[in-house]
């Protein structure tokens, strides 16, 4: 309960921020910030491939492959907005420890009180080759016949519940999916130091909260099924946390 | 008194490291104008939608070393058996070959983007890396014919301004040929850029291929029609046969049995023979297979699992047809008959 006050209460600031339109401040000059991903399933490190976690559903899952994007980081001070990303989104690619880090290299100086981003692509990049993927990323581009831009998330595996096996695809995508969320924070960002905020995703709270997504009901392959990609999206709410 | 002579000597540190910065590139200058050759510089074009390029910098794109990347490419003297890279990679088949038997030979398209080479992926790194295992290890390139050559040495100079050719210059220099085997003219190509139109088939075929009745393009992405991955797509559900196993060769991860790389679908209705091992002999077989061969084991890709909990596509004839015809729009002609790219 206090999980979702508190988040209730970060959008609300987030909301009325917007409402008020208010223009930031000049602030400069510019420094770096950098955004670094770690991947949880509760208290354990996430292992690709042989390591088999327990859902909430008692579902035994393993995780083959896990790719999302990060972008339209914003820097808040007492409810007003002093800072919106305006460079490409980033792709997080959780198996290489290379590719786990959003840099956002025009955050200004200053300090902030709270800091929001989205899991997915903002509408203003979200559409085809908007922003330039990899070789390796092309898998993250949304298929144009499906109205294109990006993929926000594939996080694809195998599970297995007694007798019965099978595969997940949790693809998440288009713009009225994009997940946003915000947290308080304690940030300064220095000319002489580049700054570093580190959130950890839970993959248990794509199956547990708010939706029990159990794989033996639910089928979990999600192209082209709203109502599933509306129960990530939802759960997608509550699978960061700020690290300590 | 310390800050006294700190204010008096700074104006001499000043004087002596400004002096020393010019003399420091007077000496680049000169040993660059004596050791590197004179050189043509080469605009790679990327295509439209194409992402850029990554080229080591101790590699740029030159006309002379493309030329010389060029004429090993179809040079004998890379192998001891008679063998060149075209003997196996023919142009006017989209630089791979028909061969009966064996394992299918991946074409040679597009490749300045990769970094995972082989059915298996097991190579991987940048076109120079793979190069280096091409001379050392598949052809085992004797080095010092290459020296004693009437006219290699004097080419190696003039691209690399080197004395003494290694196997090393040779894959760079081989590299410098790959990258500029870019295939971006098929109808395809040609109907993005509003140049061309499809046929009703081929139209119904594109939607197929991108739509979740096809989900073709989860792997064949566009504009590669590749995805640099590794994927088990049920071909098999026995993988004691070695030649089956994929990726689990390199890793030793059974997660990864049967993994293979995503072909290209480029100039794909030129090939005669399709999958890792050419157990398929046209599109259309290798459709049904998609369609009703699936088998599902523990390393499916789970990407091959639909939402009702299905393996197969389940297309009707019509389709299965129709997404052929689509995929014969891969075809580009242009790049298997340039002039640029064939023996010189």
């Amino acid at each position: 309960m206090k999980k979702y006050l508190k988040f209730l209460a970060l959008i609300f600031v987030f909301s009325t921020a917007c409402e008020k339109e208010e223009e930031a401040p000049v602030v400069s000059p510019s420094s770096s910030l950098d955004l670094a991903f770690e991947h949880i399933i509760d208290s354990d490190s996430l292992q690709f491939d042989n390591t088999f976690y327990t859902n909430a559903a008692g579902n035994e899952y393993r995780v083959t492959f896990l790719k999302y994007i990060i972008s339209g980081v914003e820097l808040y001070t007492d409810g007003k907005r002093m800072f919106r990303q305006n460079t490409d989104p980033t792709v997080i690619s959780a198996r290489y420890v290379d590719s786990r880090m959003a840099p956002i290299p025009n955050a200004p100086l200053g300090t902030y009180d709270s800091i929001a981003f989205s899991m997915g692509v903002v509408p203003e990049y979200n559409y085809d080759n908007a922003f330039e993927l990899s070789y390796n990323d092309l898998g993250m581009y949304w298929p144009t016949s499906l109205g294109g831009g990006y993929h926000f998330m594939r996080f694809e595996g195998h599970w297995r519940d007694g007798a019965v096996t099978g595969g997940y695809a949790f693809h998440i995508g288009q713009n009225e999916n994009l997940i946003t969320i915000g947290f308080p924070v304690n940030l300064t960002i220095t000319k002489e130091n580049k700054s570093q905020l580190t959130f950890l995703m839970n993959l248990n709270e794509w199956f547990d909260n708010p939706h029990f997504y159990d794989l033996t009901v639910e089928s979990g392959y999600t192209m082209g099924d709203t109502i599933k990609m509306n129960m990530l999206v939802e759960n997608g709410h509550n699978v960061f946390s700020l690290k300590n | 008194m310390k800050n006294t002579e700190t204010k008096i000597k700074r104006p001499l540190v000043v004087v002596a490291v400004l002096t020393l910065c010019v003399l420091l590139v007077s000496a680049v200058s000169c040993n660059k104008s004596t050791e590197e050759p004179s050189l043509t510089p080469y605009s790679l074009v990327i295509p439209d939608g194409f992402p850029k390029m990554k080229i080591p910098t101790d590699n740029e794109p030159y006309v002379e070393r493309i030329a010389l990347g060029r004429k090993l490419y179809y040079d004998a003297i890379l192998s001891n058996n008679g063998m060149s890279c075209s003997s196996c990679h023919l142009q006017n088949l989209g630089f791979t070959i028909n061969s009966s038997s064996g394992m299918p030979v991946l074409p040679h398209i597009n490749m300045g983007w990769k970094d995972k080479f082989m059915w298996d992926g097991r190579e991987q790194g940048t076109l120079e890396d793979v190069m280096l295992f091409e001379v050392e290890q598949f052809f085992g390139t004797d080095i010092a014919k290459l020296n004693a050559h009437s006219q290699y040495p004097t080419l190696f100079s003039q691209a690399y301004g080197i004395d003494n050719i290694k196997s090393k210059d040779v894959a760079k220099a081989l590299a410098q040929f790959f990258r500029v085997l870019i295939s971006s003219d098929s109808k395809f190509d040609k109907v993005q850029r509003n140049e061309a139109q499809f046929t009703n088939d081929e139209l119904q075929g594109f939607m197929i291929f991108n739509s979740e009745k096809g989900s073709c393009t989860h792997c064949h992405v566009p504009p590669f029609f590749a995805d640099n991955g590794l994927h088990n797509i049920g071909l098999d559900s026995d993988f004691s046969d070695p030649a089956n196993q994929g990726y689990f060769h390199e890793s030793g991860d059974s997660a990864h049995l049967g993994q293979m790389r995503t072909p290209t679908l480029r100039n794909v209705s030129l090939r005669a023979r399709y999958m890792h091992d050419g157990r398929f002999s046209s599109l259309e077989d290798v459709i049904n297979q998609y369609n009703t061969g699936v088998q599902r084991t523990p390393y499916l890709d789970p990407i091959m699992i639909k939402s009702n909990n299905t393996v197969n596509l389940n297309l009707t004839p019509l389709e299965v047809s129709q997404l052929a015809a689509f995929l014969r729009t891969l075809t580009d002609s242009t790049f298997i008959k340039n002039p640029n790219f064939s023996k010189p």
